[in-house]
């Protein structure tokens, strides 16, 4: 090895210089903390908003109508009330055997 | 606490444990773009806060496989070339402005390192830079650069060949 190519390498070698802070971290922390409030208010912003638009389909598609309708013809289907008590009757044996 | 703790609860969105790991490798960062951007201390700043935001934003997809400060290297690294396509290097050498330096080594060589380096390639400069001045090994600097390590070690190679010739004809 020659002495320019030890010279070049101990300059290649040293560290890189240090650069001071002078308010670095601050700004780059400030800017991370604008960012996430941000975030946080868009996410409120897109939620209301889609809330808002489920709600006034809901109501346009007479979907409130439908569901009532639905759960009045459940309660009053014999065959699922039938269903419901074996069920329940099943759940009740199972716990007496096993206790 | 070291980097993986810190990064680990950074993740979970604690900010101070960010601040601790942007005031940690603040220097580091702002000295591998400052000589990336060919001395411009103002880009290398925006970059440097860029990619804290951006690693900020992808903690989750930190592994810890390698090392934070690899990590972020990278991200900024992918910054610089960006930018560097954005705005072409020449105007990026236009705005290159003299940045402050404290390392304790003579002006005059300092100078003369960093005249000569900003004469390589991206890939050249990164590559020296990362291998030498900052100690990484070839395949950490590869990973980083996102480069085959033959591709890295040939940057290194060529970069150190022309300095050497520079150097020589000084």
């Amino acid at each position: 090895m020659t002495a320019d190519e030890s010279r070049l390498d101990r300059l290649l070698a040293a560290p890189l210089a240090s650069v001071e802070d002078r308010g670095f971290s601050a700004s780059v922390m400030a800017r991370i903390a604008g960012a996430e409030e941000q975030q946080t208010w868009l996410e409120t912003a897109a939620l209301t908003t889609a809330a808002g638009l489920f709600l006034a389909f809901l109501s346009a598609s007479g979907f409130s109508e439908w569901i009532g309708r639905l759960g009045y013809s459940l309660a009053s289907s014999l065959p699922l009330a039938i269903a419901a008590l074996a069920l329940a009757l099943t759940f009740s044996c199972a716990r007496i055997l096993a206790e | 606490m070291n980097d993986d703790g810190l990064a680990a609860r950074a993740a979970t969105g604690d900010a101070a444990a960010f601040g601790q790991l942007v005031r940690r490798h603040q220097s580091v960062l702002r000295g591998f773009l400052l000589r990336l951007t060919r001395g411009n201390a103002a880009l290398a700043d925006d970059l440097a806060q860029d990619s804290f935001v951006e690693a900020w934003r992808k903690l989750a997809q930190f592994r810890r496989e390698g090392s934070f400060r690899g990590w972020l290297m990278r991200i900024a690294y992918t910054r610089y070339l960006m930018e560097a396509r954005r705005k072409k290097l020449e105007s990026l050498d236009e705005q290159a402005e003299t940045a402050e330096r404290n390392d304790g080594l003579e002006p005059g060589v300092r100078f003369d390192l960093e005249r000569c380096m900003a004469k390589l390639s991206i890939g050249e400069r990164a590559a020296l830079t990362l291998c030498y001045a900052l100690g990484h090994s070839n395949d950490e600097a590869a990973e980083i650069l996102e480069m085959p390590v033959g591709t890295l070690k040939s940057h290194v190679l060529r970069g150190r060949k022309k300095l050497l010739a520079m150097l020589e004809s000084e």
